[in-house]
């Protein structure tokens, strides 16, 4: 065993229910061989972290920003309609991504989840949970919460907001670095 | 020195990783530690984990798919 903790870093760039799958594993399974890790989510690997929220919901019952709260990471300034419609339809969350081969026009993920269940795998929602018990940092990418208009209360577990000089940091003193 | 029990059984990799971790974290230098589990390749996962941070496997009974292990915590 090795004096000095080893560290990785894990960055999701991608939004597919596989890719996420894999990416949540490994983190997991580091952390619980001892190792600190960090997980990082770019455009649209953060809607994995996003809660669950219909279409309709987000139509007519989004809430407004607290503006003093949000404008520390948003450049509120600078929105447009185009940025709304674009929170419309990513309605993402871990529950609902689509799968990168097979996705067979939306029945691909109900499919994928059935043999999940029948071999007794954890689907994304118990990894996220067990990654937030093994005390996995998470991190969401700012010109993702600017740009796709996330916000940070609707997420499912507590993420700082850093940039890439933050990454930079992270991922040079980690042993390892992957990007999924 | 306590001895504490964990099931694995019907849980894939890496659950019952995750599970010992929890498990091993409240535990004192000296416990044991008793898992079952049926995951085929459950018994590599525990010794790469026994390995990894010092803990030591004490008994190891197969019964069919189902493992027992009985793990000696070392040092954290």
């Amino acid at each position: 065993m090795a004096e000095e903790k080893k560290t990785a870093t894990i960055m999701l760039l991608s939004g597919d229910m596989d890719r996420a799958l894999i990416a949540f594993m490994i983190a997991t399974g580091y952390a619980a061989m001892g190792m600190e890790v960090k997980m990082w989510f770019t455009l649209w690997g953060a809607n994995c972290l996003k809660k669950r929220q219909s279409f309709w919901h987000k139509l007519f019952r989004r809430k407004k920003y607290d503006k003093a709260k949000e404008s520390r990471y948003r450049v509120l300034e600078t929105d447009s309609a185009m940025q709304d419609l674009v929170e419309l339809v990513n309605t993402g969350d871990s529950s609902c991504m689509s799968l990168s081969r097979l996705n067979l026009m939306g029945m691909g993920p109900p499919i994928f989840k059935y043999l999940l269940k029948r071999k007794h795998l954890p689907d994304v929602e118990e990894l996220i949970q067990a990654a937030v018990d093994l005390e996995i940092s998470f991190t969401i990418c700012q010109i993702c919460v600017d740009a796709l208009g996330l916000s940070l209360d609707e997420l499912v577990a507590p993420a700082d907001v850093r940039g890439v000089s933050g990454y930079m940091q992270d991922s040079t003193h980690a042993h390892i670095n992957l990007i999924i | 020195m306590k001895e504490i029990e964990i099931d694995v059984t019907e849980m894939a990799c890496p659950m019952p990783l995750i599970r010992i971790k929890k498990a091993v974290k409240e535990m004192q230098p000296g416990d044991l530690l008793r898992v079952v589990g049926n995951d085929p390749i459950f018994e590599d996962t525990v010794r790469d984990f026994c390995e990894e941070n010092t803990h030591e496997i004490v008994e190891c009974a197969q019964d069919g798919r189902l493992v027992n292990l009985v793990l000696k915590i070392g040092k954290q």
